[in-house]
């Protein structure tokens, strides 16, 4: 859409505004002045018609009247028209004994058009449609029985009378008439004198001074538009000019919220604009206070976010990862891993010696996530490889660990827990079971078995004095046992789907024979696999050992790490 | 996961049915403490349950928790075969009173 500026919407309005103005003004004025100016020359008139007709003899003009209807006066009329010689109406005057008076009344005539100024100045006897013209102060002797249609709206007086005023253009000349009757001796109206007087100079002053008024009013009307587009230009159009390019800077990309653009603006006008100006002030201190605050914030969540890489990197180097494990040990193969869904999770895995024959596997599981979790997770591995330093019994380390643990747990965190101390000598597997997912022991002829105890007791620090029970059972050279978190049978997949422990067994059943560094990874692929795109939502976790061969009896002890 | 609260005489029934996940666990939570802020006595109703994660165990530790301190009495029936097994691997049927 094609933009008009306020200034000249506003001057526009202005123009009609005081264009209207001025016209209606200068009509109403001129209408009122004409009315005065005909008024008053038509009282004129009326009063110089009103005195000629006082200063006439009635009774002449009644015989004069007379005389014109007698059949020998139009005769001799008529032939003094042709031949343009009036002695014979003069003649006909003298014989009725009226030229005198009418000479005397002529020259009366003349001298009253002279004296008063009077274009024409006659009397006639106005009968309905026609007038009977009596005497002329200009025509003459011709104007003696001329009789003349009258105009329609005349038709009305078919008796002479007092006529108001009019003003009317004759052939182009403008005059003001008025029309006053004549009484004879015995009070009847015989005739009327009729007065026009020439109007046309002041029609000529009334078409100046109209053009004038056109002039005066189209330079008013000029002058307001000016003035409005100045005064709406300086008042309104500037100062939101100045604030839409102080908004303009404050949102440009380049400049980049350009803190002095509006701040700066200097406007105190008293006005809707300074309040808008001060509420565009307010606005932009308070973005920018924002603007502030979400960079500090921002700050700080780099902070944090920091922060927590790192804590996922101590919760790493926390656990076991150097492969193989062991090098020094022939007799076992493991391998381990951990993939977790948050940045920071709760799963961990552990193996360590306890003395040279006893080797320790952990597998456990904090319930929740993230940090918690993971603070959690090191207390709880902390303990735990605290506790079996000095014992060889599953069940005592994980009721001592848990009552240390569910002694002060306000967050009601627990962690599930797998612990083996298995007996490299003859594979004596002693194992307590809290809560955890029961591992998978596959047995070197591809027999698959679950890991399950007698006696299942709560994760660890969930309630406290819980007595945790030892179970025993035996591996053999070329079993496996395979430990892992709940994170692998209950993946889940776009439909909804668990992964479940039947996939895993399967699996098991299919690979169990792969290197323990090889069997983890294609486990995960599977999982992976399954899984599609779907996130993952808990930790991978896996831990898997393999006896290659039982440690012979040694004379002297020495520690395996 | 949806959770109808029936107050019955002598103890508040909850209804729970859906999937007990991370997601959904903390409305669990809220809901099995605000039932024994009402009345001691709560039997939560699991027949239309058929996952539990380890968060919604913690729901429920602590709600066993919180009965015990108050004298009170947290059980859960109808608890389908899935949620069984899970209670018994997690050790947590021995803890929970499950009808």
């Amino acid at each position: 859409m094609k933009k008009r500026g306020l200034d000249l919407k506003l001057s526009l309005m202005i123009v009609i505004f005081t264009g209207v103005l001025s016209i209606i003004l200068t009509v109403a004025s001129m209408v009122e002045h004409s009315n005065k100016v005909d008024e008053y020359y038509g009282e004129n008139a009326s009063k110089l018609a009103l005195s000629f007709a006082n200063m006439t003899d009635g009774d002449f003009i009644r015989e004069l009247r007379e005389l014109v209807d007698e059949p020998e006066f139009q005769a001799i009329r008529e032939k003094a028209l042709e031949t343009n010689d009036w002695t014979p109406m003069e003649n006909l005057l003298e014989e009725r004994g009226l030229l005198e008076e009418y000479n005397e009344e002529t020259d009366m005539l003349k001298s009253f058009k002279k004296d008063m100024d009077v274009e024409y100045l006659y009397i006639h006897s106005i009968e309905g449609d026609i007038s009977v013209y009596l005497m002329s102060a200009t025509e003459g002797m011709s104007a003696l029985g001329l009789i003349g249609a009258n105009a329609e709206e005349f038709a009305e007086y078919t008796t002479n009378m007092h006529i108001d005023p009019t003003v009317s253009d004759m052939d182009g000349i403008w005059v003001c008439s008025a029309y006053e009757p004549i009484y004879d001796s015995n009070n009847e109206a015989v005739s009327t004198v009729g007065v026009d007087i020439d109007m046309n100079q002041v029609m000529a002053d009334r078409n100046h001074f109209r053009n004038r008024m056109a002039i005066y009013c189209i330079i008013f009307v000029l002058m307001a538009a000016l003035c409005g587009i100045y005064v709406i230009r300086k008042l309104v159009v500037k100062p939101i000019e100045s604030l839409t390019d102080g908004a303009k800077d404050f949102t440009d990309e380049e400049s980049g919220y350009c803190s002095e653009s509006v701040l700066n603006l200097d406007i105190h006008s008293h006005d809707e604009i300074e309040t808008l100006y001060t509420e565009m002030r307010t606005m932009q201190e308070k973005i920018l206070d924002y603007l502030d605050n979400i960079t500090k914030i921002t700050a700080e969540k780099e902070k944090i976010s920091a922060e927590l890489n790192v804590a996922t990197e101590i919760q790493a180097s926390m656990l076991p990862r150097i492969f193989p494990a062991f090098p020094n040990r022939d007799e076992i193969k493991l391998f381990a891993s951990m993939a977790p869904a948050l940045e920071v999770g709760g799963d961990f895995y552990d193996y360590f010696f306890i003395d040279y024959y006893h080797l320790a596997l952990v597998i456990a599981d904090v319930s929740g996530k993230g940090v918690p979790a993971a603070l959690f997770m090191a207390i709880s591995k902390t303990l735990i490889k605290d506790r079996a330093q000095d014992c060889l019994d599953p069940a005592t380390i994980l009721s001592n660990t848990n009552n240390h643990l569910a002694e002060a747990n306000d967050a009601n965190l627990f962690v599930t827990v797998w612990l083996g101390i298995l007996d490299l000598r003859n594979g004596e597997l002693k194992y307590s079971d809290a809560g955890h997912e029961y591992p998978i022991l596959a047995r070197q002829n591809g027999e698959i078995e679950l890991v399950k105890p007698i006696n299942k007791k709560m994760p660890v620090a969930a309630i406290e004095g819980v007595q945790y029970v030892t179970n025993t059972m035996q591996l053999n050279v070329g079993d496996t046992i395979f430990l892992y978190t709940d994170g692998v049978p209950e993946a889940t997949n776009a439909s909804d789907e668990l992964y479940g422990m039947e996939r895993l067994e399967e699996f098991m059943k299919t690979h169990y024979s792969l290197d323990v560094e090889e069997l983890l990874p294609a486990v995960r692929k599977n999982v992976d696999e399954f899984v599609g795109d779907a996130p993952q939502f808990d930790d991978l976790t896996m831990l898997a050992l393999r006896i290659v061969s039982f440690a012979e009896e040694k004379g002297e002890k020495t520690d395996g790490e | 996961m949806t959770i109808n609260e029936k107050i019955e005489s002598d103890k508040i029934v909850l209804e729970v049915e859906g999937k007990v996940d991370r997601l959904t666990t903390q409305q669990l939570q809220d809901a099995i403490l605000l039932a024994l802020q009402k009345m001691r006595q709560l039997e939560i109703d699991f027949g239309g349950v058929n996952y539990i994660s380890s968060a919604g165990l913690r729901a429920l530790l602590m709600g066993q928790k919180t009965a015990q301190s108050k004298q009170g009495r947290m059980y859960l029936t109808k608890v389908t075969e899935p949620v069984k097994e899970i209670f018994n691997i997690t050790g947590f049927s021995s803890f929970l009173e499950i009808q």
